[in-house]
């Protein structure tokens, strides 16, 4: 760093997308002790749409469906149960996560950034890059800092992995804005993989094509290059293209690409999984830790007003939705534990805010409403959380490096149910979740002359507490 | 090469705003004959040195000279019909368009190649709207609220008619109301802003960029510690772009100073304090653009030059404060740019027709620090996704059928450019979301793009619907497949193969006898061979 008068902790205090230009490359801190890491891969499973933490993990007092009850009446529309934490309750809709919570530490004191008129993808671009965009730069997820600062744990596995997102339907190009490298280029992923129970297509010969024929052809391609080469010479570049599509061919060849297909599983395990596209997604998750994987992101899929974004019938959706997780994502923390990768794997469960029957945003910051609210619940479709709550939500995390059978955070009894203790802000979570893999919060990349934190500004503070 | 060198050299008399009192009907009806006379009334250029070949090729052969470069010969015709079509409409040749071109004796075939290149108009504008696209981040994947607005329209029939380039850039200054406001508006989400992403603020970045390359990012923010801009400027040029004064955020902290509109060179006009919108706009637009803006017309031809040879002569584009480069070149053809009303078909054949144009490409080397960037030729560059998918398009006639862009254009042939949704081929190849401004095409190789193209869906259906329309054409009736094997190298490599590799070929396509069927797969993969070879990836 040149002179500079101010020390690099003030400095960072006092800018904002600021750092000492002089410097290249990444950059750690200096006087900053190497991070010991705590755990090789991360799996993200992604609760698309806004997860209502009163109805799955910090459960409020039971409020039962009664017709004409008072709107401000409704607090949970799910019982509490016990977990394999004493003294710690979730929703009854979770039986199966409810057996595994001794193996994880529940957050219950997230708190989403304020970005005024809710719109779940800005909110969603915030939780997986750290940035809240408009951006003058293409912020990387999280999965492409990790790919790009650890690399692949397995050559033939690739670093970032993406499961369960379509995108094809509404905000799909706000989603893609952050399904992406960005700055750091494509080589740090994501391979996405839309339809887990179609993996294996992405690691086969394209559609219709037998390997025999796939084969051929690359020994054509391969002939037909050796006649070029001696006639012209290659640009190094061409060299390069080349090398990718060796690479990929390594790939597909490779006996880590079997972890892909989940025709190799066995049937009783397959059909726990198997609520549909996200169980299978934790499935091939598993599997492909298990190949060597470093970053995975399995999402419920989100799509405007489908699975978690319930703007009506909060209750009735969430009974399927709980469904759809329950089961896998247990199997998932069962099945690392029994192959002794969970202490070595963390799995993280998110969502981009929290939802509320009354409150849009949060109370003290109140944007505008979205969903119409009747005074009177009337019928069903009015019973369940259908407004965007910012204040305080649920975010779970195994294995890893993180502390067993352990919560941090404490939420209103009454509403508002905010974080009236220790929150957790997303520079903070990342914090956490980097620190798990050896990344420091104040680790950059330089783009366009500039560094560019892997938390915003290199402000994020990993929290102690959620350590063991 | 510092900002201040670079202003120096246009000596810069006082000058004193023009103003627009009467509002736009003055500026625009005034607007080419102002421009003309205020190229008239700068100092011109030193005259290239004595020689042979256009005053460009004898400056750039100066650089040779001073570098001790001895130049290799041209590339052939072929190599130069291929090249020449990829970058002046975005197509490779056709066979027929090709054989024309190497029958042709005229001793200046080269140019009246270049010249119809460029008098087709749809296919000039339809190529150059991806570079346009990507500087403008114009896009129409989305527009939540009505917060974004495209300007594919006028983008478009401001490139079939040539609109100079100036015109163009004052009309996306100063829009009015038909205009392209959807420039000014730019690019935002729903909810509270970060007060370095207003719209304003967000402009300011971006001309200054685009337009000036000049980097405001940094300073947008706080004061710069990449260049030497303050917040206080970036302030000064978002102001233009606001109803009224911009009160000055610090680091999204309001500081209470609000900041009058100015320009960046202060020297080129001013604008009262009070002004209106439409005021504002004219200003901007005049000072971005006017011929005594040293930055402008620099900018534009850099960036040109580099779409065509692969680096600037002056890098980076984007930033002439930090970099290095040409000056003297780059001065020289700005001013003959300016001088022919800032005509960008012009400019590209001047650049086409120059000897360095056509000299064998090079690999990228890296360069020291202060080191200007290599005058010996172009580059190999990579095919954007827009080139590739099209050449793939052409050679077998398959153009897919998909959602495009709301745009009217009298082509039966479905551009990559116009698909409204890039598919996982397109992004993978590299086209850009948008939300950045994108100046340069990331070129990179990667096992991640490599398998999009070995077993992805995309490119595997266009070779599966182009090998059976191929099968169905006259080609798939040709009794001679060593014939099918030239036609389909020539359409796609411009070259005739060898004979190994009409061998290789021919065991892929089998005999005209046999039932189509049975013929498709082998078609199929003779075309994979040939457009995932690194020939037909890459303009040499």
């Amino acid at each position: 760093m040149t002179a500079n008068p101010l020390s690099r902790r003030d400095f960072l205090r006092t800018s904002c997308l600021a750092g000492a230009g002089a410097l290249v490359g990444s950059h750690l801190r200096a006087d900053e002790k190497k991070l010991q890491p705590t755990a090789d891969s991360v799996i993200l499973l992604w609760m698309a749409g806004g997860q209502a933490a009163t109805e799955t993990w910090d459960m409020k007092k039971y409020t039962p469906f009664e017709k004409g009850m008072e709107a401000k009446a409704v607090f949970s529309t799910f019982k509490a149960i016990p977990t394999s934490v004493d003294g710690l309750k979730i929703s009854e809709g979770l039986p199966n996560i409810a057996r595994v919570m001794h193996h994880g530490t529940l957050v219950r004191t997230f708190k989403a950034g304020d970005l005024g008129f809710i719109l779940h993808s800005r909110h969603q671009y915030h939780w997986h890059t750290g940035y809240v965009p408009p951006q003058t730069v293409a912020a990387p997820h999280i999965g492409a800092v990790i790919a790009r600062t650890l690399g692949p744990r397995h050559p033939d596995v690739p670093a970032f992995i993406d499961i369960g997102q379509r995108s094809a339907g509404g905000e799909d190009f706000e989603v893609k804005a952050f399904q992406t490298a960005g700055f750091l280029g494509n080589s740090y992923g994501p391979f996405l993989v839309p339809e887990p129970a179609q993996a294996v297509h992405t690691v086969q010969p394209p559609t219709g094509m037998s390997k025999e024929r796939f084969k051929e052809r690359q020994e054509l391609y391969l002939k037909t290059l050796k006649a070029r080469r001696e006639a012209a010479g290659l640009d190094p570049k061409e060299e390069e293209f080349l090398k990718s599509i060796e690479g990929a061919h390594r790939l597909l060849a490779s006996p880590a690409a079997k972890a892909f297909d989940l025709s190799q599983e066995p049937k009783e395990s397959y059909d726990v999984y198997n609520t549909g596209r996200f169980g299978l997604g934790c499935l091939l998750a598993r599997r492909l830790v298990e190949a060597g994987a470093r970053f995975i992101e399995v999402s419920t899929e989100y799509v405007p007003f489908l699975g978690w974004d319930t703007h009506e019938n909060g209750h009735s959706r969430l009974v399927d939705m709980m469904k759809l997780i329950d089961a896998p994502i247990a199997q998932l923390v069962r099945d690392l534990d029994e192959r002794k990768l969970l202490s070595r794997t963390l799995v993280v469960i998110a969502s981009e805010f929290s939802r509320d029957m009354l409150v849009e945003g949060k109370p003290e910051q109140k944007v505008q409403d979205q969903v119409q609210v009747p005074e009177k619940i009337t019928e069903e479709k009015f019973y369940g959380m259908h407004r965007h709550f910012t204040g305080a939500g649920g975010v779970v995390l195994f294995g890893g490096g993180v502390k067993r059978g352990s919560v941090y955070g404490v939420t209103a009894d009454e509403r508002p149910f905010v974080s009236v203790k220790n929150p957790v802000t997303i520079p903070d979570l990342h914090a956490s979740l980097y620190r798990t893999v050896g990344i420091a919060p104040d680790l950059s990349y330089d783009t366009e002359a500039r560094p560019f934190f892997v938390t915003e500004d290199g402000k994020g503070k990993a929290v102690d507490a959620l350590f063991a | 090469m510092c900002r201040t060198a670079l202003l120096g050299l246009l000596l810069l008399p006082c000058f004193v705003g023009t103003a627009f009192a009467d509002g736009n009907d003055d500026f625009w009806r005034d607007f080419r004959a102002r421009q003309r006379k205020e190229v008239e009334g700068l100092a011109k250029p030193a005259e290239p040195p004595a020689g042979d070949g256009t005053p460009l090729d004898r400056l750039v052969a100066a650089t040779w000279t001073a570098a001790k470069f001895t130049p290799p010969a041209v590339v052939g015709d072929r190599a130069f019909a291929r090249r020449v079509y990829l970058d002046a409409i975005g197509l490779p040749p056709t066979v027929e368009q090709l054989d024309l071109f190497e029958r042709d004796p005229a001793a200046d075939k080269r140019a009246k190649l270049v010249d119809a290149l460029l008098a087709d108009k749809q296919a000039f504008a339809e190529h150059w709207m991806t570079f346009w696209n990507d500087l403008l981040r114009n896009d129409e994947q989305t527009n939540i609220d009505g917060l974004r607005k495209p300007v594919t329209t006028w983008l478009y029939a401001s490139l079939v008619e040539n609109k100079p380039l100036d015109l163009l850039v004052a009309e996306l200054l100063n829009p009015g109301r038909t205009g392209p406001d959807g420039y000014l508006k730019g690019v935002n989400w729903r909810g509270r802003v970060n007060a370095s992403q207003i719209p304003p603020v967000q402009a300011a970045q971006n001309v200054s960029q685009v337009f000036l390359a000049s980097s405001l990012k940094c300073a947008s923010c706080h004061d710069s510690f990449i260049n030497n801009y303050k917040l206080e400027q970036a302030y000064g040029l978002a102001s233009f772009f606001s109803d009224k004064n911009l009160e000055m955020h610090r680091c999204d902290k309001p500081t209470g100073k609000v900041v009058a509109a100015k320009f960046l060179l202060p020297e080129l006009g001013e604008v009262a304090a009070d002004a209106d919108l439409e005021t504002r706009h004219r200003a901007v637009a005049h000072m971005v653009t006017r011929p005594k803006n040293p930055r402008f017309a620099r900018t534009m031809v850099n960036r040109y030059w580099k779409q065509l040879l692969g680096r600037g002569l002056f890098e980076p584009a984007d930033d002439f404060e930090g970099g290095t480069g040409h000056t003297a070149l780059l001065s020289y053809l700005a001013y003959d740019f300016m001088s022919h009303d800032f005509d960008a078909k012009y400019l590209v054949r001047q650049i086409l027709l120059s000897k360095v144009y056509q000299l064998p490409a090079t690999p990228e080397k890296r360069r020291k620090a202060g080191e200007p960037p290599p005058l010996t030729g172009p580059v190999v560059r990579r095919l954007t996704s827009e080139q590739y998918l099209d050449a793939v398009a052409q050679i077998t006639g398959y153009w897919p059928k998909v959602a495009v862009m709301q745009v009217t254009v009298a082509n039966p042939h479905l551009r990559t450019w116009r698909h409204k949704k890039p598919d996982s081929v397109t992004t993978a190849l590299g086209r850009p979301n948008r939300e950045q401004v994108c100046t340069d095409r990331n070129q990179e190789s990667t096992v991640l793009q490599a398998l999009e193209l070995v077993n992805g869906t995309e490119l595997s259906n266009r070779l599966k619907e182009g090998a059976q329309l191929l099968l169905a054409s006259d080609l798939g009736k040709q009794a001679d497949s060593a014939t099918v094997v030239k036609t389909l190298y020539l359409r796609s490599l411009a070259r005739e193969p060898n004979d190994d590799e009409i061998k290789l070929g021919q065991s892929l396509l089998g005999a005209a006898k046999d039932a189509v069927a049975k013929r498709q797969p082998g078609w199929e993969d003779f075309l994979w061979v040939l457009v995932m070879s690194p020939e037909f990836q890459f303009v040499r």
